[in-house]
């Protein structure tokens, strides 16, 4: 207990990768409150094997501590992922995607892990999929998010696996699967199921529906940067379906100016000339 | 609407300082409760023994007894460490004693006999907290900084707490830079969300609306660590008004967005205490694997359950309240409005209703309804009219309601809709300050439903009248006197009943000679004597008009009803020359077109080519984005050849070609390379007659012509033969990459029209490879329109889906509005279906007749979906959609063909392989035009006949088919030979064909 205590203060700087499948984390927490300082980890199964220095040889002991005994891991914050929350907040899901493509895919063994920032980063990179419309691989990265049953990921969990079958043109089921999620409250689940509503209704024509489940994300979730282009772009879509042709090219302007970085802007741009110039 | 009041926002700060007190004091009781050992150094034993007695006590809540075990050990002498942990001991006892004087003693007795120990934020932090509730404000704000230069989780509470002292005293910006490194590295955990908060209010308070938005969002993005979600409400409102009284609308609402209907929020926070009382029994039950754990995990639980009380009060609070969501939704409906986005009106006022507030129910019902209307969806607007009349028929809005239901059927063209309601609204003795309005209105719609194009119904004009005559009897000085005057001589003119309309319009002018609508009502006054014949009259009104109205809007349709009267006068002169001065005038398309093809007839009947090659000239200039702008470059060129400039019409079209050929949007700049491309093909003529004075030129005509008459005839030579034409020399004095540019657009357009110039000198195989080439080498987004099409077209052909989608694409996103976008959707429909993805295909063929009103492309467009149905599986749509092609006669021909041997393939599929066999046979038989689908049914009739066993028919088709020349040479001629040779030894000597028409060996198909 004693030598735990005084651990606590020799933190390591930040995070290493140390190579595939190994980590290196500030500190462990047991559920039976033991802290195990700067170790490295790897995974065995449903065991976490992590190496811990000991202070008074120096010489360094490997054990293996079950996954459902740990009550923290504090890992150092990616620096990649508050670039990609800046990044998100101007609706570049193309940088986004750059960020976090990297982590997702090489810390995903420890991602279960509490105190894991995998679910961060898998958090934002499945509302930046969804955004560019890669809905295969959304619906994909939103399934492993939800195996984690970690907090805050179970409504954007469900609301990406619906893209699944958007991206096969089964807009039947994605009706149906929305009806199960809130339509506002902030969450970036209802916001993520309101785009693949509005796109499913597209589908099927259904413009006023299309336009309204668009429209909720932009009035009910503003701050939600990454999926406002889509949703909009759905939306002049939708006024298009409408035959408003003054919204709509009013709409892809706003996609222009406010939303310049968005994978959605250069055919907005060029959209929104053509109705121009056509009027 | 006045703004409804929002929730006052109370003692937030102080909520915060509190709350850190009791995270401050909890740290301070687990750390005394850290095993002594660890960092003492107690005299012996027995000191140490009393010091955990003391602990116990303190658990206990016996402060007392604490005390006196603290003040024993102290006794005792301890050192170092040790005695530093007994001073801040004794503090904290006293302070839970409320025995503030004698805490503050020894706290500052720990302060200055370990001025870096390792309490001194902890004490720091407690002696601010004593001399705040001794009234030492100044001193609490200097101690509270003294804490706050250090670092870890303590110095930023104290920072936190210092910032609320500060801003409370009025000193808003050392408050911010205070918190301004709390937030700096982002909001992650319960510390920095409270200094966001803080900050963002602070800024608020400051004006600083921006930073503070900045702020909320983030903290948006962080709900999830947020416990006072009403902190975030009235955050969010009060910068949210603050950005709307500025005018700054956006900002204005995203704020708004933060704040959640009051469930949401009441939920959230019952969540987020029972996850807290769930850590609490978690902790607890890890007790039994480690019971040492038992101080940790008791003052872990104490400050978990200070939290959970803290947030329970919160709650309690909260659900005291009104939903705050309710006054900011309003809010945001409203400038949703003023921004004219009414979807999102919609929106906010069906959340409203959703939110089931019965107070907001009516503006709510009423606004939907009234945002519809604006939308122009009669159907949704009047529904919820609807709902708002039989919910609240003398509600406030009542009367507006039955006003704008009608309005809104005026506005959709729902004339007999809006009459009915106008109609029984005015019948019920309408009081409102609308009922003027309504009575007009209905006359107004009886007088739509006459003059709807779509629908004429005459009669209603007498009910327009009857209508109109009652408005006057009821409001004659009323705001729609005057125009009910003149809608009542329209409707007699409308009627054809012209006497009563010329002595109405004569009336309305002498009423109102200075009126809204004189102008128009002496121009009907001119029409009034055309429809009697009376040209001269007409003309003398006409003349008459442009003296009283010169200038005025009307005066190019007076010019052109003059021109009428002329030309029905047989004096062609004077005709042109008003339709030429109507079409200097005139701004409508129609009206143009009207006098510039009529001028153009006039001008025909004198034979005056020189004017009309100037008129055409001066309009194609003057309007180059006309629809007649084409014709017009024609007609000047067609003068030009008229009058043997055969070399100046050309140069002309290349002329009007050069000046758009980089303008993409520009879709007649194909249709004048076409015409150029045609002009060039074929050697030019002379003049049928020379002009007077013209120089001799060569060709038959022209020895023609200077054959007199008094000459004795003389045996004519025979002409010298002319050398073999060039047409592409010819082509490229006018246009080449020398004067079009080599830009990539006008390259592709020299391409395309050298291409047109190949077909019309009958060189196919030129023209395809030229056409080839366009597809292969340039860009889809430097394309023009017509472009775009044929490359799509040709990259689908050559089964280049990828690059066939770019261009189809490209065309419908950067033409929207083209008259080739049926293409572009059927392109994309067939490139799905090459992909197969036939479901994906239907979509495209349904948007290609919806969207586009396919014409051009419907056969092709009915027979792909008819394949994508058959892809699906779906045989009886797509057996429906392929009999549709096979049995439309204007369709008849390659389609045709394409359809039967479908159906047969769906007969197949069906396992009904005789029907299959007659298909086939129809094409075989009916469609011999088109060899490589005649093939393709022969094979397929063969092998129907040998899957159904009957080898010597499959044979004798595969024979018949090789007998005929024109087929046997074909790419699947020699998989025919093979499939013969397969086949059981027929006998050879049977005749190679089967008697007369293949069908009669045909199977009896399976009914």
């Amino acid at each position: 207990m004693n030598s735990t205590w005084k651990m606590k203060f020799t933190l390591l700087p930040g995070i290493m990768v140390l190579g595939a499948g190994l980590l290196c984390a500030e500190e462990v927490t047991t559920t039976e409150g033991t802290v195990y300082p700067n170790t490295t980890l790897r995974r065995s199964g449903s065991t976490i094997m992590i190496r811990v220095t000991m202070p008074d040889t120096s010489g360094t002991v490997e054990m293996g501590l079950p996954i459902a005994r740990i009550a923290k891991v504090a890992f150092p914050e990616p620096p990649e992922l508050a670039k990609a929350i800046t990044a998100a907040s101007k609706g570049n899901a193309k940088e986004v995607l750059a960020l976090t493509g990297d982590y997702v895919a090489k810390q995903g063994e420890f991602k279960d892990l509490p105190g894991s920032w995998w679910p961060e980063m898998a958090k934002i990179r499945l509302l930046a999929l969804a955004a560019s419309g890669q809905d295969t691989e959304a619906a994909n990265l939103a399934r492993e998010l939800g195996s984690l049953n970690a907090p805050g990921t179970e409504s954007l969990s469900r609301s990406g696996t619906l893209l699944a079958p958007l991206a096969s043109g089964e807009s039947e089921a994605v009706i149906l699967g929305v009806k199960g999620l809130p339509k506002t409250g902030g969450d970036q689940g209802a916001a993520l199921g309101q785009l693949a509503l509005g796109r499913a209704l597209l589908l099927k024509k259904d413009y006023p529906g299309a336009m309204r489940a668009f429209l909720t994300v932009k009035v009910f979730h503003p701050s939600l940067g990454l999926l406002q282009p889509a949703a909009l772009m759905g939306a002049s879509e939708a006024y298009l379906g409408l035959k408003d042709e003054k919204r709509a090219a009013q709409t892809f302007e706003e996609i222009t100016t406010v939303w310049p970085d968005s994978p959605q802007a250069p055919e907005a741009k060029k959209r929104a000339e053509a109705l121009t110039s056509a009027r | 609407m006045s703004r409804p009041p929002l929730i006052k926002a109370r003692g937030q700060t102080v909520v915060a300082v509190s709350r850190m007190c009791t995270v401050a004091l909890a740290a301070a009781l687990f750390a005394i409760s850290l095993p002594v050992s660890s960092r003492a150094e107690l005299p012996d034993n027995s000191a140490e023994q009393t010091f955990k007695a003391g602990i116990a006590s303190f658990q206990q809540g016996n402060y007392d007894e604490a005390a006196k075990r603290f003040q024993e050990v102290l006794g005792a002498g301890p050192s170092g460490d040790a005695l530093e942990t007994v001073l801040f001991a004794l503090a904290t006892t006293y302070f839970s004693q409320k025995n503030l004087p004698k805490a503050e003693e020894y706290y500052n007795r720990c302060l200055k006999e370990y001025p870096n120990g390792a309490n001194r934020n902890k004490a720091l932090i407690a002696i601010s907290q004593i001399q705040m509730q001794t009234g030492r404000k100044a001193d609490a704000e200097k101690t509270l900084k003294q804490a706050s230069e250090g670092t870890g989780d303590l110095a930023a509470q104290a920072r936190l707490a210092r910032s609320g002292m500060l801003s409370e005293s009025g000193n808003q910006a050392e408050a911010a830079e205070a918190l301004k490194p709390l937030v700096a590295g982002g909001i992650k955990d319960d510390l920095s969300v409270q200094a966001a908060m803080a900050l963002a209010e602070i800024e608020s308070k400051q004006g600083h609306l921006d930073e503070a938005l900045k702020l909320l969002d983030q903290l948006q993005a962080a709900a999830s660590l947020i416990d006072n979600p009403l902190q975030l409400d009235i955050l969010a409102v009060r910068i949210g008004d603050g950005l709307l009284s500025k005018g700054e609308r956006r900002k204005a609402l995203r704020m708004y967005a933060i704040v959640r209907p009051k469930e949401v929020v009441t939920n959230l926070q019952k969540e987020r205490i029972a996850a807290l009382e769930k850590r609490i029994a978690d902790n607890r039950a890890s007790l039994q694997n480690n019971p040492k754990a038992f101080m940790e995990v008791n003052a872990a639980n104490a400050r978990i359950q200070a939290e959970i009380g803290d947030l329970k009060k919160v709650l309690d609070q909260f659900e005291k309240l009104p939903d705050t969501a309710v006054p900011v939704r309003i809010r945001q409906a409203k400038a949703y409005d003023e921004m004219d986005q009414k979807w999102e009106t919609i929106l906010i006022w069906e959340s409203l209703l959703e939110m089931g507030d019965p107070k907001v129910r009516e503006d709510a019902l009423f606004s939907i309804g009234a945002a519809y209307g604006s939308l122009g969806r009669g159907g949704d607007a009047e529904a919820f009219l609807d709902r708002y009349l039989a919910e609240f028929p003398n509600g406030k809005y009542a009367a507006q309601a039955e006003y704008l239901k009608g309005a809104v059927a005026l506005e959709a063209g729902d004339f007999s809709k809006a009459e009915s309601l106008f109609g029984s609204r005015v019948e019920k003795g309408n009081s409102s300050n609308l009922a003027e309005d309504m009575l007009f209105l209905l006359a107004n719609s009886e007088f739509a439903q006459g003059a709807n194009p779509a629908n004429p119904n005459p009669a209603k004009y007498k009910e327009a009248i009857e209508d109109y005559q009652k408005y006057l009897a009821k409001f004659p000085q009323g705001k729609f006197a005057e125009e009910s005057f003149y809608r009542i001589a329209l409707c007699h003119f409308q009627l054809g009943d012209y006497a009563k309309a010329l002595d109405a319009l004569r009336t309305y002018a002498k009423k109102y000679p200075k009126g809204s609508f004189t102008g128009d009502a002496d121009y009907r006054i001119a029409l009034c004597y055309q429809a009697a014949n009376k040209y001269d009259e007409v003309v003398k009104q006409c003349d008459e008009w442009t003296k009283n109205h010169e200038g005025e809007q009307m005066q190019a349709e007076v010019l052109a009803l003059r021109g009428d009267a002329y030309a029905a006068k047989e004096m062609p002169a004077e005709a042109a020359d008003s339709y030429r001065r109507s079409l200097n005038r005139a701004e409508t398309a129609e009206l143009l077109k009207y006098s510039l093809m009529e001028a153009n007839k006039q001008y025909q009947k004198l034979d005056r080519w020189d004017d009309i090659a100037a008129m055409f000239s001066d309009f194609a200039e003057r309007h180059p984005d006309h629809p007649a702008a084409v014709a017009a470059v024609y007609w000047v060129s067609k003068a030009r050849i008229k009058q043997g400039r055969a070399e100046e019409a050309k140069a002309y079209l290349a002329k009007n070609i050069l000046l758009n050929i980089n303008d993409r949007r520009k879709d007649a700049v194909e249709q004048l390379l076409s015409q150029l491309a045609q002009t060039c093909s074929k050697r030019p003529r002379p003049p049928l007659v020379p002009k007077a004075g013209a120089p001799a030129t060569h060709g038959p005509l022209e020895t023609h012509a200077s054959a007199t008459a008094d000459q004795s005839p003389t045996p004519r030579p025979s002409p010298t033969p002319l050398p073999p034409y060039d047409a592409e020399g010819d082509f490229s004095k006018y246009l080449s990459e020398k004067n079009a540019g080599s830009t990539p657009l006008a390259m592709a357009r020299l391409r395309y029209a050298m291409a047109q110039l190949a077909g019309f000198t009958k060189k196919p195989e030129k023209q395809k490879e030229l056409m080839i080439s366009l597809y292969k080498e340039f860009p889809a987004d430097q394309l023009s329109a017509l472009l775009l099409a044929e490359c799509g077209d040709i990259a689908l052909e050559k089964g280049e889906n990828d690059k066939a989608e770019a261009f189809y694409k490209e065309l419908l996103t950067s033409f929207p509005k083209s008259d080739l976008l049926e293409y572009a959707y059927y392109g994309m429909g067939a490139v799905a279906l090459a992909r197969n993805q036939p479901a994906e295909a239907v979509r495209w063929f349904d948007d290609a007749v919806e969207k586009a009103a396919a014409e051009a492309k419907l056969a092709d467009i009915t027979y792909g979906k008819g394949k994508a149905l058959l892809a699906m599986g779906k045989m009886d749509e797509a057996k429906k959609t392929f009999e549709e092609v096979a049995g439309n006669k204007e369709w008849r021909g390659e389609i045709t063909a394409k359809a039967l041997l479908s159906l047969g393939d769906l007969e197949e599929k069906r396992g009904n392989t005789a029907a299959a066999i007659q298909y086939y046979q129809r094409v075989f038989v009916a469609y011999q035009r088109y060899p490589a689908l005649v093939v393709t049914a022969y094979l397929k009739a063969a092998d129907g006949f040998t899957k159904l066993g009957e080898s010597s028919k499959a044979a004798a088709h595969l024979r018949e088919m090789l007998s005929k020349p024109r087929l046997a040479q074909t790419p699947l001629a020699e998989e025919a030979r093979k499939k013969l040779e397969s086949l059981p030894a027929a006998p050879a000597e049977q005749p190679a064909a089967p008697q007369g028409t293949p069908s009669q060996g045909a199977p009896t198909p399976t009914p």
